[in-house]
């Protein structure tokens, strides 16, 4: 399971980041070589950026690669050093689904009014709707590391 | 204030247990918030910020900056720029040394990133300081400090979010990097210098190079001439956008990766993978930096701190002076970009209201950042030299960054009774 969700997720932000050097790339070649830049351009790499940011969300919290500084967690051995992690992964957890809660509340939002780009005219909402699903995976990734520090895995399992 | 001071205070003990900063910030911003207006707005205004936020045009320069830097690590070219200053400084004593920090100087110049570039070239350098009996401290301290000017010389990454918070020209904030950061090159030669002339053991001189073999050696260096040539000096006479720029850039490191046959689909994968969740890494941490600067501006913690120090009347380059020391020991715990997250909603006004220039400000930021990221006890750079070095105590590592340490003070001096230094170019640009 884990490994399905990090290899989609993996190409689809690969692809995002590839798109993202393209679209800006043939615009800005199109505009000097062939006075015809790529209509949209900016609003392409807007969503791309979105789709990037969130979709890879999910792999960076897999990977613990979050910023952190930690100077203090030397302070904490055995089962002390646990309930901290529980903790850590439970609030980052809880700040996280909150921000899904709320990113869904605003696709609903842009949904009703039918809000799209200005110029492609994209509807904006499915955006919201990803973003708020990505983050919610992330959610659900932190709470999965909460149970399993409380209950210890008894087969290997995945 | 005092709301905004139980913030900071509740911040920093989240952070220091390990809570990761972007989540510590979004909490800490959305919590303040609520205890000083409501839950509703606040926890609207998260929804907001992260839905803008990840939308904004200028802010895709970040992963295309990103992606440039690793596609050109991938092609390594590093090793040439590396042997081509060694061409030039290899002879003198400590020349291996001063050619490690000459190429990361070099290599800022395509990266944006200072962790990257320490990493880069630690890999390069280090085996062959490693062949001459270099000590370690020296070899370390030389990557450690070198690397820092990834972030410095454009392009650059912290700049660009400087740029952005504070509404300035990202062009501007590049151009006036660059002597700063050659000055940090030519300083750091000297910290290599004095350290050798003490002990001359630390750095022994390599073979000399005869000419015509030094100016081969600079000609392969074309590429990584040409990308920056291309990518800083579009900013500079407004043929691109840094946006623009950097998708060029990253199109250009994409096909000399190509002709130098270093790009399998698995690389290429991986070093798009990669760029992506470098980016997804740094925006959780800018989210969370807009969510309590926020909260820290609506508690008045900005205003209050400048009615004070109007009050007490200080000239302005002592309050420059304090501002300088608070983030040199911010920087001994803090981690660079959320130091600069952090801390610029806070001072930036102050310091522009005392009449001081926002771009040379926003370097001379960059430039404490810096020191910041090789002092202990958690200097980054440090640390990533510890990764590729494993056997290199840390201790030893700390102590071979003690001149450089020095040098970055001397550059910061001059930084600041120069500002011509930072302003000059920028001043030239159309």
């Amino acid at each position: 399971m884990t490994l399905f969700l990090t290899r989609v997720l993996g190409v689809f932000v690969a692809l995002a980041a590839f798109a993202m050097m393209l679209v800006t790339c043939i615009d800005v070649v199109g505009r000097y070589v062939f006075t015809a830049p790529l209509p949209g351009a900016v609003e392409i790499n807007e969503l791309l950026l979105g789709l990037m940011v969130f979709g890879a969300l999910p792999l960076v919290t897999l990977a613990r690669e979050h910023v952190s500084i930690g100077l203090l967690d030397g302070l904490f051995r055995g089962p002390a050093d646990r309930v901290r992690q529980v903790l850590l992964n439970l609030v980052s957890g809880g700040v996280i689904g909150t921000t899904a809660y709320r990113l869904w509340l605003k696709a609903d939002e842009l949904a009703a009014n039918g809000d799209t780009t200005l110029y492609l005219r994209i509807p904006a909402a499915p955006f919201g709707y990803f973003m708020s699903l990505a983050a919610g995976i992330t959610t659900v990734i932190l709470l999965i590391a909460v149970v399993r520090a409380i209950v210890p895995a008894t087969n290997g399992k995945d | 204030m005092l709301t905004a001071l139980a913030g900071f205070v509740i911040l920093f003990v989240l952070l220091f247990l390990g809570l990761p900063i972007g989540f510590g910030m979004m909490l800490v911003g959305v919590g303040g918030f609520a205890y000083l207006v409501a839950w509703g707005p606040a926890l609207a205004l998260l929804g907001q910020t992260a839905f803008d936020t990840v939308l904004t045009y200028s802010l895709s320069v970040v992963p295309l900056f990103i992606l440039m830097g690793k596609l050109i690590t991938e092609a390594r070219l590093s090793d040439e720029l590396y042997r081509a200053c060694y061409a030039f400084l290899g002879r003198w004593r400590g020349g291996l040394a001063m050619a490690t920090v000459a190429a990361c100087g070099g290599f800022s110049a395509v990266c944006g990133s200072s962790l990257a570039t320490a990493a880069t070239m630690a890999k390069v350098a280090v085996p062959s300081m490693r062949q001459y009996g270099y000590a370690d401290s020296l070899a370390a301290g030389s990557i450690a400090a070198g690397g820092t000017l990834g972030i410095l010389i454009p392009p650059s990454v912290i700049l660009v979010l400087y740029g952005i918070m504070t509404e300035n020209d990202i062009g501007a904030l590049f151009i006036g990097g660059i002597l700063p950061g050659l000055l940090g090159v030519l300083l750091y030669i000297l910290a290599v210098a004095t350290t050798t002339a003490f002990n001359p053991e630390t750095g022994p001189p390599g073979e000399d190079v005869a000419w015509p073999e030094r100016l081969a050696a600079l000609s392969r260096i074309w590429a990584i001439m040409l990308l920056f040539l291309v990518v800083i000096g579009g900013i500079y006479l407004g043929v691109f956008t840094p946006t623009e720029a950097a998708g060029v850039g990253a199109g250009g490191a994409f096909l000399f990766a190509l002709a130098r046959r270093a790009l399998t689909w698995r690389i290429l994968i991986d070093v798009l993978v990669d760029t992506a969740r470098t980016t997804s890494m740094l925006f959780i941490v800018l989210i969370g930096a807009l969510m309590f600067s926020n909260f820290i501006n609506v508690a008045g913690f900005p205003a209050a701190l400048s009615g004070w120090l109007d009050a007490a009347a200080w000239p302005p380059l002592t309050v420059l002076f304090a501002i300088m020391a608070i983030y040199v020991v911010l920087g001994c715990v803090l981690e660079s970009l959320s130091m600069m997250l952090l801390t610029v909603p806070i001072f930036y006004p102050i310091v522009v209201g005392l009449g001081f220039d926002p771009i040379w400000f926003g370097i001379l930021v960059v430039v404490v950042i810096e020191i910041s990221l090789i002092t202990p006890p958690i200097g980054l750079n440090v640390f990533v030299i510890k990764a590729v070095l494993p056997d290199v105590p840390t201790g030893s590592i700390f102590r071979g960054v003690i001149p450089f340490i020095l040098a970055d003070l001397v550059r910061l001096a001059i930084i600041i009774f120069v500002p011509g230094l930072v302003l000059f170019l920028p001043g030239l640009m159309a």
